[in-house]
């Protein structure tokens, strides 16, 4: 009997020993691996980031599930046929050139991973064109950037606008966030979406590329 | 604009004990201060600071500049001549500054290779305590270096004004690199990127006001109404 709760329960508990450990037993007993993903960590993933939304959850907390679904997909991924996986949208996500802040960044990463997403993190200080080429060479859909500065955040405009210059915009999703964000400064600079947790940036994610 | 001749820098080196973070305080700053002793957040925690000595190389220190204009109107700080854009409300918090002290301090490269060490294992927990450490250990210390400063100035009946940075309060994150040419080259290490970061990353710069009419004013996450931001949430710099 394949169990597939105890990976939720210990995923979402942040116990990554637990979680690979079950996740080991499941594919041992014949589990197959997107189904671990889909039924055991995705919904995982998808509670604690409804906890942290809700303030029932903090940062460690997060981070502690994300570890347990980072260590488990590594388990799994070597089970996933070339093609095989259903990836939800390929991401590529950065904090704009001169802002170096990134907690915000990489709990959106991880949460976008842990909800099916393939995630291409360019990390911080990331320059125009580093963004473009990404996207370019990545074939992926949204394009998510951070930033924790008022002195930063005009970056993002910058970059949709050379998306537009590269003749990429209607292929990319732009998804933008971070302290002095705000949904009005989002839709002045013509990105698709603005959220303010990395739960609700996970949702406008799948939203944006339904 | 660089004058050739630097004001002497004020030099500082402090010890991780003389920084003196405690776990307590930490638990706090990462809203975590309710936790059983068995918990993974304690365990880390206790983790990281008790490898602080190896990870800290704590340096920092100011040079002080009596020929300063405050130009309100333009939005600037010409200090020894060179102007400094820090914008109208950095401008107007240094009003009645006669001096100004430029400042730097970096709480080492550590920070950087250890949270690197955490995350390639998964250890995101690891390597966000160790990032919200490296932010306490670098305001510390140039808390630490403002204590010093206060009480050199107070000798002469002289009272300093916050502390003020590029990047932060619409002062332009470029102005770094004006900002480090009035500094000697590469003081306590510290190096600015093409985008005018600095590196090591866990560093802080900026000026600060010095004069008998000057006073402190809230200022930062003091006078920020985000209500969304992360930072505020997790009261983390």
């Amino acid at each position: 009997m394949v169990n597939l709760r105890s990976i939720y329960e210990a995923v979402l508990a942040g116990k990554f020993n637990d979680a690979v450990e079950n996740v080991k037993q499941a594919l041992a007993a014949g589990a197959d691996p997107q189904q671990v993903i889909n039924e055991g960590l995705i919904p995982a993933m998808e509670e604690i980031g409804k906890r942290f939304e809700a303030g029932q959850a903090f940062v460690p907390q997060m981070l502690l599930s994300a570890r347990a679904m980072k260590s488990s997909l590594e388990v799994i991924k070597p089970l996933l046929g070339a093609g095989a996986g259903s990836s939800a949208g390929k991401v590529v996500i950065g904090t704009v050139k001169g802002d170096l802040h990134d907690i915000g960044k990489n709990l959106v990463a991880s949460m976008l991973e842990g909800v099916g997403f393939e995630v291409i993190d360019l990390g911080i200080d990331v320059p125009t064109e580093k963004f473009i080429d990404s996207l370019r060479e990545n074939k992926a859909q949204i394009l998510c950037m951070s930033a924790l500065l008022t002195t930063t955040m005009t970056m993002m405009e910058v970059v949709i606008r050379a998306l537009e210059e590269a003749g990429m915009r209607q292929g990319v999703k732009v998804m933008v966030g971070g302290a002095p964000v705000t949904e009005n400064f989002a839709a002045r600079i013509g990105a698709d979406g603005y959220s303010d947790n990395a739960n609700a940036a996970a949702k406008l994610a799948k939203r944006l590329i339904a | 604009m660089q004058k050739n001749n630097l004001q002497p820098f004020a030099s500082f080196r402090f010890r991780p004990e003389e920084i003196a973070v405690r776990e307590d305080q930490v638990m706090e700053m990462l809203r975590q201060d309710d936790l059983s002793e068995n918990d993974p957040v304690t365990g880390a925690v206790r983790e990281v600071l008790g490898r602080l000595p190896e990870i800290c190389d704590i340096r920092g220190g100011y040079a002080l500049f009596d020929d300063v204009e405050i130009d309100l109107a333009g939005g600037r700080v010409v200090v020894d001549g060179v102007p400094l854009d820090t914008g109208c409300r950095v401008a107007g918090y240094l009003r009645g500054s006669e001096r100004i002290a430029l400042f730097v301090c970096t709480a080492g490269e550590g920070f950087s290779e250890w949270r690197a060490r955490y995350e390639a294992q998964f250890d995101y927990l690891g390597g966000f305590v160790v990032d919200t450490l490296g932010s306490m250990v670098v305001e510390r210390a140039m808390d630490r270096i403002q204590d010093m400063l206060e009480r050199r100035v107070t000798e002469s009946h002289e009272k300093i004004s916050n502390r003020y940075s590029p990047g932060y309060c619409n002062w332009p994150l470029a102005d770094q690199q004006v900002l480090f040419g009035l500094l000697p080259a590469n003081e306590c290490g510290i190096a600015l990127t093409e985008s005018s970061l600095m590196l090591p990353i866990k560093s802080v710069s900026g000026l600060i006001g010095i004069g008998p009419r000057i006073e402190r004013r809230p200022y930062g996450c003091a006078i920020c109404e985000s209500a969304a931001c992360l930072y505020r949430q997790i009261r983390h710099k």
